[in-house]
């Protein structure tokens, strides 16, 4: 119950698009019969004068073979599907459409102007004519697929460039509410009320690491970037209240080499792997259990490892959003070569493992960070 | 005159002693009989102590304070108390179910203190009309959330939410992440029961996709249809019978 689902909409909403190069439109169809017009007008009058044949006997082979030659062109490639423009329905419909329409054309010609059906020098400018209408039909569809391919990567980039900073955006925001959980601060608060007449000493030491792991917090709102170190100073804060807090039912320990903690570390990858499992994993537990916080290096990465003995995953366990949203953060914060494992933890519980390959970009803890980066 | 008698249930013991203090300071006549750390402890506080009253914090190991009020719903009076549901409470609201906020303030308290002396001669009202408001809210809860994979000799766990694509593959299931393909033995229609159709769609008689993960469609023409995903090289043909779910003709 309660209202801290951490969800970062990671994702924007689903689009429905259609990329081709031959869905041509009705501006586009026109277009193209413009020019094949233009093409067959031009290839008749030069035939005319180089044969000495009339006109009209030149325009009715170039209007066939040009007609037919791109059409069939276009309903070869549409039946591929947008964008699959390549060479073997481009060539069958040189062919096949030269063949076709010099059939046709020659069967009128016969017939108007009587002579033999093979005539070589007739066929001879009919294949002429299918050469240049094929090198012009197969010049269109390419730079009309290389067009299209063009604008869609364009509109892509538009849309990722939108995407990113959407995701600035909200990254920017969660992070702030991120920083300091109501649940937490307001139990905090109780307790030190108990404690103030109680037990003085345990109510100011209380108050002392509220107040670093606070100061921490709000400092780092406006850094954006932050160290090794720091985190630790956060995590440890946040245990200690929380051990005060829970008493008996929670034990801890961190290990750290001291050397690493001038380390840059990007924010919100290990505090919220620690306020999980004492959250999600210990408070929910009978008896409760123990939490331990592991950071090593080896050669190219930094490993961050929580272990708890808490109550694991259960099917409806809140846990999940927020450890979706670091494995989101691994994946922005180290453009994809960071890892995150989830693991169930012997006899029960959770071990939860980060690996960030080094150095780390002193820019990457930015809540900007967040935008991710997709596919090239 | 019987004093009447009340129980705390909190998961902290500064937090249980700092109510005990405040209501001993508000309600002197109150008897405390008995205070639990989580919530099997307070069922059987509350059916071996009989008390009048049960001061239940939400957030507490075993059963929550909300599951244990539904197990002993009119035998006693109940006050909820928690540091931030903002849910809850308004749910609390609705069903005029008393409820305090932590830390818990000494005026506010005196108010529900008088509230309940004056409620306490009638028997305890039945919380149903509480669960019946936040019924709705664990409905949503029930849809699988988590994948256990084993990899090597590990058993991880993936997130139904990092799922991009469950494909059927022989007797087994693939499911498909941005960096990574599980084999799983649940049989893809036992997958599609168990997932949220809000947010997995059957696309195909091989495969559920997760809506929130499509890119976009690609019509080829009018019988063929296909998903693209966001960060992830694949396309997944759409069957016809599954065209209404993108309202395709």
């Amino acid at each position: 119950l309660g209202g801290d689902d951490e969800t970062i909409l990671l994702e924007p909403r689903p689009r429905v698009r259609q990329l081709g190069a031959l869905e041509l439109g009705v501006g586009g169809v026109a277009r193209a019969q413009v020019i094949v017009l233009g093409v067959s007008m031009f290839a008749a009058v030069f035939f005319a004068v180089a044969t000495a044949r009339p006109l009209v006997v030149t325009l009715v082979y170039s209007l066939a073979i040009g007609n037919f030659t791109f059409w069939l062109g276009f309903v070869l490639h549409r039946r591929r599907g947008p964008r699959a423009v390549s060479w073997k329905p481009t060539a069958l419909a040189i062919v096949a459409g030269g063949f076709l329409a010099t059939g046709l054309a020659r069967t009128w010609d016969v017939r108007r102007h009587g002579g033999p059906f093979f005539e070589p020098r007739v066929l001879g400018t009919s294949l002429a004519g299918t050469v240049l209408f094929g090198a012009v039909v197969a010049y269109y569809f390419f730079a009309q697929a290389k067009l299209a391919e063009r604008e869609a990567t364009l509109r892509e980039e538009s849309l990722r460039r939108l995407e990113q900073q959407q995701l600035r955006t909200e990254a920017e925001l969660k992070l702030l509410q991120a920083q300091i959980e109501p649940h937490f601060l307001f139990n905090t608060m109780t307790n030190v009320l108990q404690l103030v007449d109680a037990e003085p000493g345990a109510a100011k030491r209380m108050l002392l690491n509220l107040t670093s792991y606070l100061r921490v917090s709000l400092h780092r709102t406006r850094a954006g970037a932050t160290t090794l170190g720091e985190e630790l100073t956060l995590v440890r804060a946040y245990l200690a209240i929380q051990a005060e807090r829970m008493g008996a039912r929670l034990s801890y320990r961190i290990e750290c080499p001291e050397e690493l903690g001038g380390m840059l570390l990007p924010p919100l990858l290990l505090q919220p792997l620690v306020e999980n499992a004492v959250r999600h994993g210990l408070e929910a537990k009978q008896g409760g259990g123990d939490v331990a916080v592991r950071v090593t290096r080896d050669t190219d990465r930094l490993l961050l490892e929580v272990q708890d003995t808490g109550v694991g995953l259960a099917q409806d366990s809140r846990a999940g959003v927020g450890l979706t949203n670091v494995r989101a953060r691994v994946r922005a914060v180290s453009q994809g070569r960071g890892s995150m494992t989830i693991e169930h933890n012997e006899p029960h519980g959770l071990c939860v493992c980060i690996a960030l390959p080094l150095p780390i970009a002193a820019g990457a803890g930015r809540a900007g960070a967040g935008a991710e980066r997709g596919p090239p | 005159v019987r004093r009447p008698s009340a129980i705390i249930v909190d998961d902290e013991p500064h937090a249980l002693n700092f109510m005990k203090a405040e209501l001993a300071a508000r309600w002197p006549e109150l008897a405390i009989v008995g205070g639990a750390l989580d919530g099997p402890a307070a069922v059987d506080l509350i059916e071996s102590h009989r008390p009048d009253i049960a001061f239940l914090d939400i957030q507490i190991p075993g059963l929550t304070g909300l599951e244990v009020a539904r197990r002993i719903s009119g035998r006693c009076h109940i006050v909820f108390v928690t540091a931030h549901d903002e849910y809850a409470v308004q749910a609390f609201e609705r069903a005029a179910v008393d409820y305090l906020l932590k830390p818990v303030d000494g005026t506010r308290l005196a108010v529900t203190v008088a509230r309940l002396k004056s409620r306490l001669a009638a028997p305890p009202p039945d919380v149903a009309a509480l669960f019946r408001a936040l019924e709705e809210r664990s409905k949503s809860r029930q849809y699988l959330q988590w994948l256990t994979v084993q990899r090597g000799e590990r058993l991880l766990l993936v997130a139904t939410e990092e799922v991009v694509l469950f494909e059927a593959s022989h007797k087994y299931t693939l499911a498909v992440t941005r960096d990574d393909e599980w084999v799983i033995r649940t049989p893809l229609q036992e997958l599609e029961e168990q997932l949220d159709p809000a947010r997995f769609w059957r696309v195909h008689r091989n495969a559920i996709v997760r809506v929130g993960a499509i890119a976009y469609l690609n019509r080829v023409d009018p019988r063929h249809v296909f998903v693209h995903f966001q960060h992830l090289e694949r396309e997944v043909r759409v069957s016809r019978a599954f065209f209404h779910r993108f309202k395709l003709q």
